[in-house]
């Protein structure tokens, strides 16, 4: 692969208090200004990543812990999201299916959806999770 | 009585005729004389202007073609000669029916090109990279190609060029991936077991392979950057 020369970025974002992961939009001498996640465990080489810290220097807008818990904590409901719509949504929205699970099984998918729906009221959301177990008949 | 015999000047002998020759002999040698004048310049009808010097070979050398009696030609003519002794200037050839001027062929062996010239004998041009006789010549080598490789496409999981199936996070923008958007952020390996964002965080920018609906449904990116 050849290494792109990218000589321009703006609107850095830091990602994390380190300063090493940073949402920025780069030059691209092919694809002109696209957005660029650099980040210290990427392994291509294409760019070099590097350089294009330096390049960006401190012209960017300082990491947020609030906006970082925020992403965190997005992406966890998200997760809560997906396994409501994957796993119990297909249930209890088929009268059919639901009517063939027996009295305990709807109370333990009852419980298993009102645990997820309080996820985000747990304690130490959204850094610490105890995911609910799902039932077996789900 | 002395009268020598002559064919050219150079054979008359300036001691005849003895003062004791008798006249009788004086028409003698004013045949002589002619006879030897007529045969060594046989072809002067006019006055020789030649000056002493000129005739002594003592002028500079022609400068010019035309000093030699060749009437100058046109830019572009070339010299030609009829086989006699007479020569002309001419314009070259129009056309392809007349290859006397041009290179017949050629031939390339080892490092030297010969061309073959028709009428004139050929030229070689030395110095020429050798053949390439098979793909391990070519290269960056001396001067020319010697070895190359083939460009490699990384399979390593994330790098550009590869694809990935990737979920994208509604966290900051719940619209569709449409196919061919590219993205940077929000788009993760993540099979929804593990919590750890970071470590699932994709680097670079994505081009959206497929389509991705709300609620984070997943789909084939590629790594454009």
């Amino acid at each position: 692969m050849t290494t792109e020369l990218i000589t321009e970025v703006r609107n850095a974002q830091s990602m994390n208090a380190e300063n090493t992961q940073f949402d920025v939009e780069i030059h691209h001498p092919q694809y002109g200004w696209i957005p660029y996640m650099l980040t210290p465990w990427d392994t291509d080489t294409t760019i070099d990543n590097a350089a294009l810290l330096e390049l960006i220097g401190s012209d960017y807008a300082p990491f947020s812990q609030s906006d970082h818990d925020a992403r965190v904590a997005a992406f966890e409901r998200d997760t809560r999201d997906v396994k409501l719509v994957l796993e119990v949504d297909p249930i209890v929205s088929n009268p059919l299916r639901w009517g063939d699970l027996s009295e305990q099984e709807q109370t333990e998918v009852s419980a298993y959806r009102t645990a997820l729906l309080d996820v985000p009221q747990q304690s130490g959301f959204p850094n610490t999770i105890s995911w609910p177990t799902k039932p077996s008949c789900l | 009585m002395g009268l020598e015999t002559s064919t050219y000047v150079d054979g008359l002998n300036i001691a005849n005729p003895a003062a004791t020759d008798g006249l009788a002999q004086a028409d003698d040698h004013i045949r002589l004389i002619k006879t030897v004048l007529k045969n060594t310049f046989p072809n002067l009808d006019g006055a020789v202007t030649a000056t002493v010097a000129n005739l002594n070979n003592t002028t500079a050398i022609p400068s010019t073609i035309t000093d030699l009696g060749i009437s100058d030609g046109s830019n572009g003519m070339v010299l030609s000669t009829d086989g006699s002794g007479n020569f002309s200037f001419v314009a070259l050839p129009a056309g392809t029916t007349d290859t006397n001027y041009y290179v017949t062929g050629g031939s390339f062996s080892g490092t030297t090109l010969t061309l073959q010239r028709s009428g004139l004998s050929s030229v070689s041009i030395s110095g020429f990279p050798q053949s390439i006789t098979d793909n391990s010549q070519i290269g960056n080598g001396a001067g020319y190609i010697t070895a190359a490789s083939v460009p490699t496409q990384s399979t390593t999981t994330g790098d550009v060029g590869t694809y990935a199936f990737l979920m994208r996070s509604t966290s900051t923008a719940v619209s569709a991936a449409n196919p061919g958007s590219t993205y940077s952020s929000s788009l993760y390996y993540t099979d929804r077991s593990a919590s750890a964002v970071a470590g699932n965080v994709t680097s670079g920018t994505w081009r959206c392979m497929g389509y991705a609906a709300h609620l984070d449904r997943g789909t084939v990116w590629l790594r454009i950057a």
